[in-house]
């Protein structure tokens, strides 16, 4: 069992690292391996250094940084939802992105402020969920489901009537909650990568905890887990995370739903194992949804959330196919 | 020498009053039926003896230390409890199920050790539970589950076990199984608390039977003194008649509508 | 274990399907413009008049119109350039020029016209376009209205608009005037630089996404006729361009829009920053989106104003 796992997670990291590759040496301007090596190194044609540097390695790493992200929240998210559908926007945080989003393109404040304005506006959103679901010192995560969903239908309307009386930005508003990574440079990296990487590694650490908690929040409490407190911290680190990923990239949908669930088929429920799993199999997952953003109908950019929809949307059906299955039986 | 002592306790959700001043001094590793009718209190009562509820009035003492002065992780690996059957989606394997009752005594990135590894084998072999420990725990019948969630209970290394109704909706061959098994846990060492729905199996196997009525306890003892007509009619409101079980030496209660008239047997 | 094996292909099969999809609405897209250069107008100085439209629609006028009413604002442009603007009762939110449709009953906006508006105004015709919602178009026309649509994708498409709206309005002079005049200028303005060596330009609709004009747009077109080449000619229509082929392309000169994000910063944002372009600080805005993107007679104004950008020194 154990032997199979390592062999499993092997090829996880043998995957993540061609997909790192291809898509390294693929683009609307193709560069062969054999000249990013010559770049790194020092050599090789100016242009295609600038185009490497300053903008293929840093989309690269951000998408990894942003798959691994997103698929361990969903991991996380799933479990203490119990719910196989959850993602990490299920609590609201997508359409609290979105109304920041849509606030900073009406008002024309330029990437920064856009990607600041995204982050900030889904923290508080979940903010607001919680402290609508809060009973006392105790938080019921159906209830967050639930406050989640009428706050991002109500959002959902606010952001509508914004793109009617700005007819302008109707578009872009559109495109932005689309997802794409086709303007990340380093600087998104520099924001964005510590706290997800950390976050995800500070997950991992309740990784037992969530176990635990899966098969019942009163079992998780007699036996001396503070569900509570855990619950809180999943949520907020969780939270941060995907507010990260989504201030970079936009809405992606789909890579925190359907990877841990494949990652599930592939090496169990143990989240010891899964949580990491999810991650590289989440990151090589959404690095391979980009290139194929890229050089599909390059030179133009397809929004990568049309790419992880395509495969979701036909994974999504299959998901409620199996569940009624099992309910039959 | 006593083990767990509840003293004038006094429990409401909200403004609803469930446990009306309830009193009962426990001093021996024996088994205990919680019964009643349903909406009496049992369950309330048991998640208050784990810590798990707070009163508004009135202490739970377990080995003389007062439950709600204990941290999450003492309570922990001093009270073992199993509620009522959960179903889960997620596929745990049985093994890993019963490793989580270890987790009162793993630090956050301690790995198991060898001393987890006998306990959990322990706790499955004395369940009868350590064939099932690569199966999946959703791919188990009831009565297996439900062992295997007992397992998980005695993996903390627990003093008092609490279970709530734990055999309420098995085949009766797994009701005897596992109250038999429960049963001789006492003579390791552990104080078994059971919620129990039927009042002959409390008979049947438990040493002590506290009898609930809208929160309070009208009567405590053997199943003897406990199971009178008088006693049952007040906490059922149904009439019954009492005989001898022969195999167990315990009253044998046959419930009936009226005397005479319309006989129904439990 | 094999099962999940087989699950991925399913959904790998699943997925490939609908991404073509995808593919196929681009072509339908395409397949429409097409459609628009058979256009035909049968010369009848007089009344009732057979018109093709732009959708291929073959719409009967009965008589001269004197209530008009207009759902795409270049049309309205057209209307008022050519002498009819007195009969104009009905334009929409959008539109803006000439500062005379301030005073006109607003029927509706871009996509979405109010048909209960647009009946209150008793037009004899409805001048629409694509976007004008296929449902309501059936309405006006089955109640009696003719609806024409005009959907000028290039400069000889708004000849076409011009004439038919010459002959619809019995301004058959003025609308040929108009034309003249357009392609007098325009071939003056392309003599002037059509010897000089192509500039490589770069146009920026928006930052947010690098948007930029493709194939198809007539910022294309313009950016032809101005004597350029438009870097982005290979993607078609409206797109995001890749940051790396627009880097490897390394344009000259980059035009954008006032209403682009951060409009007077791109020469300093990351992308942008290193083509040549923002080094020589040949970074233009234009004065005004209307005169490059509207199927009007303004259009030439955005010629002129581009190909001094391009090529300065033919305009001294």
């Amino acid at each position: 069992m154990k032997v199979k796992r390592n062999i499993y997670f092997f090829i996880s990291f043998v995957i993540l690292i061609a997909s790192l590759m291809f898509s390294a040496s693929v683009g609307a301007v193709r560069i062969p391996l054999k000249d990013i090596i010559e770049i790194i190194f020092g050599s090789g044609s100016e242009t295609n250094r600038m185009i490497l540097i300053q903008l293929r390695f840093p989309r690269i790493i951000e998408t990894a940084v942003v798959g691994m992200g997103l698929s361990v929240t969903g991991t996380f998210f799933q479990g203490l939802l119990r719910n196989p559908m959850a993602d990490p926007y299920v609590l609201g945080i997508s359409s609290g992105a979105a109304f920041g989003a849509s606030i900073a393109i009406v008002l024309g404040v330029g990437l920064f402020g856009l990607q600041f304005m995204a982050f900030a506006s889904a923290l508080v959103t979940i903010y607001v969920v919680y402290m609508l679901s809060k009973k006392g010192p105790n938080v019921s995560m159906q209830t967050m489901l639930l406050a989640g969903i009428a706050i991002s239908a109500f959002m959902s309307s606010i952001i509508s009537l914004m793109m009617l009386l700005n007819h302008n930005e109707m578009s872009q508003i559109v495109f932005w909650t689309m997802g794409g990574f086709n303007l990340i440079t380093w600087s998104q990296v520099f924001y964005t990568m510590p706290i997800i990487i950390i976050g995800c590694i500070a997950l991992y650490t309740f990784s037992r905890d969530l176990n635990v908690i899966m098969t019942g929040e009163e079992i998780a409490e007699h036996l001396g887990i503070d569900t509570e407190r855990v619950k809180k911290i999943i949520l907020i680190v969780g939270s941060l995370i995907t507010a990260s990923s989504v201030s970079a990239g936009g809405i992606i949908g789909f890579v925190g739903l359907i990877v841990p669930h494949i990652s599930r088929l592939i090496i169990g429920s143990d989240n010891r194992a899964l949580v990491p799993f999810s991650g590289i199999l989440g990151a090589s997952f959404l690095v391979l949804a980009d290139t194929l953003a890229r050089i599909a109908m390059a030179p133009v950019e397809i929004p990568v959330g049309i790419i992880t929809a395509a495969f979701g949307g036909p994974f999504f059906l299959y998901l409620l196919i199996k569940n009624k299955n099992r309910e039959v039986k | 020498m006593s083990i767990v002592k509840v003293e004038d306790l006094h429990f409401s959700y909200g403004k609803i009053e469930v446990l009306r001043g309830i009193n009962f001094d426990i001093d021996g590793f024996k088994m205990v039926g919680i019964i009643g009718a349903n909406g009496c209190g049992k369950t309330t009562l048991l998640k208050n003896i784990s810590g798990y509820l707070k009163p508004y009035r009135g202490n739970v003492y377990i080995a003389g230390k007062n439950v709600n002065s204990m941290n999450s992780r003492e309570k922990a690996r001093l009270i073992g409890y199993v509620p009522q059957d959960m179903y889960s989606d997620f596929e745990f394997s049985c093994s890993d199920i019963v490793m989580m009752g270890r987790t009162p005594y793993l630090r956050r990135f301690q790995k198991e050790t060898e001393n987890d590894l006998r306990i959990v084998r322990e706790s499955m072999m004395l369940t009868d539970t350590w064939d099932l420990r690569d199966r999946y725990i959703n791919e188990l019948s009831g009565g297996q589950r439900q062992r295997v969630y007992i397992a998980r209970a005695l993996a903390q290394q627990p003093k008092i076990l609490l279970l709530d109704e734990p055999v309420s909706h098995l085949d009766v061959k797994y009701q005897i199984d596992i109250l038999s098994m429960l049963k001789q846990l006492t003579a390791k060492n552990i104080l078994i608390f059971a919620v129990l729905h039927d009042i002959n199996l409390s008979s049947q196997f438990c040493d002590v039977i506290l009898l609930l009525d809208s929160g309070k306890i009208i009567s405590k003892g053997t199943p003897d003194e406990v199971l009178t007509v008088e006693n049952i009619k007040r906490a059922f409101s149904i009439d019954a008649d009492v005989f001898k079980n022969p195999v167990s030496d315990t009253p044998y209660i046959i419930l009936s509508k009226k005397r005479g008239e319309d006989q129904r047997v439990v | 274990m094999k099962k999940w094996i087989k699950n991925i292909v399913v959904f790998i099969i699943i997925a490939v399907l609908s991404l073509s999809l995808v593919s196929c609405s681009q072509k339908t897209q395409e397949k429409t413009s097409t459609n628009a250069n058979s256009v035909k107008t049968e010369v009848k100085a007089t009344f009732p008049l057979k018109i093709t439209d732009f959708m291929g629609r073959q719409v009967t006028i009965k008589k001269e119109p004197k209530r008009i009413v207009s759902l795409s604002p270049s049309t309205t442009e057209l209307i008022y350039a050519i002498g009819a603007g007195k009969n104009v009762v009905g334009v929409t939110n959008y539109d803006g020029y000439p500062p005379e449709v301030k005073s006109v009953a607003k029927v509706g906006g871009y996509e979405g016209p109010n048909i209960e508006a647009i009946l209150a105004q008793k037009p004899d015709i409805v001048f629409a376009s694509n976007l004008s919602g296929k449902d309501q178009m059936e309405t006006l026309q089955k109640s009696g209205i003719p609806v024409v649509v005009l959907e000028a994708q290039n400069i000889n498409q708004i000849y076409e608009s011009i004439k038919i709206l010459g002959e619809i309005t019995g301004n058959v002079e003025k609308g040929n005037e108009i034309i003249n005049t357009m392609k007098d200028k325009i071939k003056e303005i392309n003599d002037k630089v059509k010897n000089l060596p192509k500039v490589n330009v770069f146009y920026v609709v928006d930052t947010n996404g690098n948007w930029t004009a493709g194939k198809g747009t007539f910022i294309d077109e313009l950016i032809t006729l101005a004597g350029g080449n438009n870097i982005a000619s290979d993607a078609n229509g409206w797109a995001q361009y890749s940051m790396e082929k627009l880097l490897q392309k390394n344009p000259d000169v980059i035009i954008t829009s006032q209403h682009a994000t951060n409009a007077n910063n791109i020469k300093n944002m990351p992308g942008y920053k290193d083509t040549k372009a923002a080094k020589d600080g040949k970074i233009f805005i234009i004065s005004n989106d209307d005169i490059v993107t509207k199927p009007s007679n303004r259009i030439v104004l955005g010629l002129e104003e581009i190909a001094k950008d391009l090529h300065p020194e033919a305009f001294k």
